[in-house]
C-alpha cells in the first residue's frame, strides 16, 4: 500500500474516532430530544466510515440498515410526543436554587460513578496493552467480503438464523396482540 | 495507526455510554447511551481483528448476528413504548425517567402504585 | 421403532427442541383463532409436547450419553437443567391457562409461550459464545413479549413492564461488551477453553469478568437495583409472578451455573478481595429481602421479597465456598437444592396466594387471616410447603464439621462474616415465615378468608407439590438416620448426584 493511502486511512481514522467521541458527548449533553438524535445519527456516520478503514465496509451496510430502522422508530417516537404530546413540564422544587443543586448534584454522582467504573477499567486495560502481541503485519491488505461471511455464516451459524428467524415471525404475532388489545 | 490510542478511544466511549445512562432524565438519552456502548463493543471486535487476528471471519459473524439480535430487542421496546396510550406514563419516560431510581417503596411498606 | 430411534440418534440433543418446535408450528396455523374449543386443543397439544420433551430431554441422555459439538455440549447437568425449565414451564403452562383462558389473543401467548421455552434451552446448551449471545437475548425478548402479551389488558402497566425489561436489555449489551474484549485476549469460542488456557490471568479476561457480573447483577435486580422488578409483579397480572420466577430467574441461574468456573477460578486462587465483597452483597441482600417482607402487608411484595432472599442464598454458598466452610460439590449441591426448593415452595404457593387475592379482591396479608381454621385441607398443604423452607437446616452440618476442623478463636474474618450473615439472615427469614404462618392459623376476622374457594384443580395442583415436599423430608431423614429402603431394586437413599 502506498504512503498516501496509508496517511490517508490513518487521517479518516483520528478524525473519526475524535467525531464519534465529540458526538457522543454532544448527544449525551443535548437537551433537545431531536438534535440529540442528529448527534446519534452523527454518532452511527462515524462508526461507518470507522468500519471502512477497519476493512469491513460489508459490515456497515448490514448492520446500518437495522440501526436505520431502529433510529427511524426512535425519531417516529419523539415526533410523536413533541407533535401530539403536552409541552415539556418543569421539575416541581422547593426552593428555586433547588433545580439547579439537583442538576450539580446528578452530574457529580454519575462523574463519580463513571469515574469509579473507569479506574478499573484503565488499569486492566493498561496492564494489557504492556503485553499484548500484534499480528505479524503482511504485505497484502486483509478484507472480508460478504462471501466469506455467508459461507460461515450459512455452514456452521445456520442454527442462530433459524432461531432469529422464528422470533421474527413470533415477532408478528406479539406485535398483532398488542396492537389489537388497544384498539 | 495507534492500537493503544484507539482502545483507549473506545473504553473512553464505553464510559460516556455509562455516564449517559447514569446522568440521563428521559428514556431517548438512555437508548442513546445504549447505542454508544454497542459501538464501542463493535469497535472493539474491529480493532482486535485489525491489528491481533488479520484476516479473521469470527468477530464479524458476532458482530452481525450479535447487533442484529440487540437493536431487534430494543426496536420491540421502542415500539411498545411507541403503542403505549397512556398520557402520564408516556410525559414519565419522555421527561422524568431515571434509568437507576431508588425510591423508599421499594425497600420498605408499602407501594400505592 | 427403528427408523424411531435412527431418527433420535441423527438429531440427538435436540430431541426436545424439536418436539417443542413441532408444537409451535402446529400452534401456528390456529394462531389468529379466538374459539373455545381450538384454545382446549392447543391447552392440550401444549401440556402433551412439555411432557413428552420433558421424556425425551432424560431419554436422550440415558440412551446415547453426553454430546459435545462446536455449538452446544449436553451433559448430566444440561440434562437436569432442560428437565427443570421443563417442568416449570409446565407449571406456566397452568398459570397461564387458569388466568388468560378467556383473552382474545390466547393462542398467540401460547406460541410465544412455548419459544420462549426453546429459547431457554437453547441458552442452557449453548457452549459457544455466538450460541450464549444470541439465545439470551432472544430468550430475554420471548419473555418481554409473553409478558407484554399477558398484560395487555392491565391497566398502567406499561411504564413497569418497560422499565423491568430495560435491565436486561442494558445486560445483553453489557455481555455484547464483555465479549469484545474476550476477543481482545483470545480467539478461543467458548469458556472452557479459555479456563483451560494459560490466558485465564489476563487483564481483560478480569476485565470482562467484572463486566459480566455487573451485567448478572443486573439480570438478577438483586439490591438496590430490585425496584422495577417489585413495581412491576405488585402492578402485573396473575400470570406475570410465575413467568418471572420460574422462567426467567431460573434460566440466569443456569447461566450463572455453566459459567461460575470462570469467577470460581478466582476465589480458588485465594483472592482476598472477592470474597469479602462477596459477603458484604450477600449480607446486605438477605437483610434487605427480610426487613422488607416484614414491612410490607401486600403478598406479591412479601414473595418478591422473599424470592430475592432466596436468589441471595446462591449467593451465599458461593461465599461459604470462598472461605472454606464448603467444598465445591457442596456449593453445587446446595445451589441444586435451592432451586428445588424455590421451584417446589413457590410454585404452590403463587397459586394460592392468586386464588385469595382473585376471590377476595385486594392484596393484602390480612386477606389470610383464618384461612387455615376454615380450610384445613389448605391449611395442612400450606405447613408441609413451608416445611420445605426449613431445610436451610442442612447448612447445620457443614458448618458444625467447618468449627470441628478450625479453631473457633482462630477463624478468620471473612469466616466469622460469613456465618454471621448466615444465622441472622436464617433468623429475618424464620420471623417471615412466622408471620405468614400465624396470620393464617389465626382466629378469623372480617369474614375475607371465607369468601376464598379453592378449585378441584387448584387443591390437585397443590397437593402435587405438597406430596413430593413430604417425599423429599422423609428421604432426607432417612439419608440423616442412615436408613436403607429399597423398593424395586431402587435404593431411595441411593441417589448420587
Amino acid at each position: 500500500m502506498s504512503y498516501a493511502s496509508q496517511l490517508t486511512i490513518a487521517v479518516m481514522n483520528y478524525i473519526s474516532i475524535l467525531g464519534l467521541l465529540i458526538s457522543g458527548l454532544c448527544s449525551i449533553l443535548v437537551i433537545d430530544k431531536k438534535r440529540k438524535l442528529l448527534f446519534l445519527f452523527l454518532v452511527l456516520f462515524f462508526a461507518g466510515v470507522l468500519s471502512f478503514v477497519y476493512y469491513s465496509g460489508v459490515l456497515f451496510f448490514l448492520i446500518g440498515i437495522i440501526a436505520a430502522f431502529f433510529f427511524l422508530l426512535l425519531y417516529l417516537f419523539v415526533l410523536q410526543i413533541e407533535v401530539f404530546g403536552s409541552p415539556e413540564y418543569p421539575e416541581i422544587t422547593d426552593s428555586p436554587g433547588g433545580l439547579i443543586k439537583n442538576k450539580i448534584l446528578n452530574i457529580i454522582i454519575s462523574i463519580f460513578f463513571c469515574a469509579a467504573a473507569g479506574y478499573p477499567v484503565y488499569r486492566y486495560t493498561d496492564r494489557f496493552l504492556k503485553g499484548v502481541k500484534m499480528a505479524e503485519e503482511s504485505g497484502a491488505v486483509p478484507i472480508v467480503g460478504w462471501g466469506d461471511i455467508s459461507g460461515q455464516l450459512f455452514t456452521e451459524y445456520s442454527l442462530l438464523l433459524i432461531i432469529i428467524t422464528v422470533s421474527l415471525f413470533l415477532s408478528f404475532l406479539w406485535a398483532m396482540a398488542i396492537v389489537v388489545r388497544k384498539k | 495507526m495507534s492500537f493503544q490510542l484507539i482502545i483507549y478511544a473506545n473504553l473512553l466511549l464505553l464510559l460516556i455510554g455509562i455516564f449517559g445512562i447514569l446522568y440521563s432524565k428521559d428514556i431517548v438519552s438512555i437508548f442513546v447511551s445504549m447505542q454508544l456502548i454497542i459501538i464501542s463493543g463493535v469497535m472493539n471486535f474491529l480493532v482486535f481483528s485489525q491489528f491481533l487476528y488479520q484476516r479473521s471471519l469470527w468477530d464479524k459473524i458476532f458482530i452481525i448476528l450479535g447487533v442484529t439480535i440487540i437493536y431487534f430487542v430494543m426496536f420491540c421496546l421502542v415500539y411498545y413504548l411507541y403503542l403505549n396510550k397512556d398520557e402520564l406514563s408516556r410525559e414519565t419516560l419522555y421527561n422524568n425517567f431515571k434509568f437507576f431510581k431508588i425510591k423508599k417503596s421499594d425497600w420498605w411498606g408499602e407501594d400505592n402504585i | 421403532m427403528n427408523f424411531l430411534f435412527h431418527l433420535s440418534e441423527r438429531v440427538n440433543p435436540f430431541q426436545s427442541i424439536i418436539i417443542l418446535s413441532a408444537a409451535v408450528l402446529i400452534s401456528s396455523f390456529f394462531a389468529l383463532s379466538k374459539s373455545k374449543a381450538v384454545k382446549k386443543f392447543l391447552i392440550v397439544l401444549v401440556s402433551i409436547s412439555l411432557i413428552i420433551a420433558f421424556y425425551l430431554n432424560i431419554y436422550s441422555y440415558l440412551s446415547m450419553g453426553s454430546f459435545s459439538s462446536f455449538l452446544i455440549f449436553f451433559e448430566n447437568i444440561q440434562m437436569i437443567e432442560i428437565g427443570i425449565i421443563i417442568f416449570s414451564a409446565i407449571s406456566v403452562l397452568y398459570f397461564i391457562s387458569a388466568y388468560h383462558v378467556d383473552d382474545e389473543n390466547f393462542s398467540k401467548i401460547l406460541i410465544i409461550f412455548l419459544f420462549s421455552v426453546i429459547c431457554g434451552a437453547f441458552v442452557i446448551l449453548s457452549k459457544n459464545f455466538i450460541l450464549m449471545f444470541v439465545s439470551i437475548s432472544v430468550f430475554i425478548l420471548s419473555i418481554f413479549q409473553l409478558i407484554s402479551a399477558t398484560n395487555s389488558g392491565v391497566d398502567k402497566i406499561s411504564l413497569h413492564v418497560f422499565e423491568f425489561f430495560l435491565r436486561p436489555v442494558l445486560a445483553i449489551i453489557l455481555f455484547f461488551f464483555g465479549f469484545s474484549l474476550l476477543y481482545g485476549v483470545t480467539d478461543f469460542k467458548d469458556f472452557n477453553q479459555i479456563l483451560q488456557s494459560e490466558y485465564m490471568s489476563d487483564a481483560l479476561v478480569i476485565l470482562t469478568l467484572i463486566i459480566f457480573g455487573i451485567a448478572l447483577y443486573l439480570y438478577f435486580f438483586l439490591f438496590p437495583f430490585q425496584g422495577p422488578y417489585m413495581r412491576m409483579i405488585k402492578k402485573g397480572s396473575f400470570s406475570t409472578a410465575s413467568v418471572i420466577w420460574f422462567f426467567y430467574f431460573p434460566v440466569g441461574v443456569f447461566t450463572l451455573i455453566n459459567t461460575g468456573s470462570l469467577f470460581l477460578f478466582f476465589i480458588e486462587r485465594n483472592n482476598t478481595f472477592l470474597p469479602v465483597l462477596l459477603i458484604i452483597i450477600t449480607y446486605f441482600c438477605m437483610l434487605a429481602a427480610n426487613i422488607g417482607a416484614v414491612k410490607t402487608g401486600s403478598v406479591r411484595r412479601i414473595m418478591s421479597f422473599l424470592f430475592l432472599f432466596f436468589m441471595s442464598i446462591f449467593l451465599l454458598n458461593i461465599s461459604m465456598y470462598s472461605t472454606g466452610i464448603i467444598d465445591r460439590g457442596s456449593m453445587d449441591l446446595f445451589n441444586l437444592v435451592n432451586i428445588f426448593i424455590i421451584l417446589f415452595s413457590f410454585m404452590p404457593l403463587c397459586s394460592i396466594f392468586n386464588n385469595i387475592e382473585k376471590n377476595t379482591g385486594a392484596d393484602n396479608i390480612n386477606n389470610v387471616i383464618g384461612l387455615g381454621r376454615i380450610n384445613i385441607y389448605a391449611g395442612i398443604n400450606i405447613i408441609v410447603i413451608f416445611l420445605s423452607w426449613f431445610g436451610f437446616l442442612y447448612y447445620i452440618e457443614p458448618v458444625r464439621a467447618y468449627l470441628d476442623r478450625v479453631d473457633f478463636l482462630k477463624m478468620g474474618a471473612a469466616s466469622s462474616m460469613v456465618l454471621v450473615a448466615m444465622v441472622t439472615g436464617f433468623i429475618f427469614f424464620s420471623v417471615n415465615i412466622f408471620r405468614i404462618l400465624g396470620k393464617i392459623f389465626n382466629r378469623p376476622s372480617g369474614g375475607e378468608a371465607g369468601k376464598v374457594l379453592f378449585t378441584g384443580s387448584l387443591y390437585a395442583y397443590i397437593t402435587f407439590f405438597s406430596v413430593i415436599t413430604l417425599l423429599g423430608i422423609v428421604t432426607i431423614l432417612l439419608v440423616i438416620l442412615d436408613i436403607d429402603i429399597v423398593f424395586l431394586d431402587f435404593k431411595i437413599t441411593g441417589f448420587n448426584f
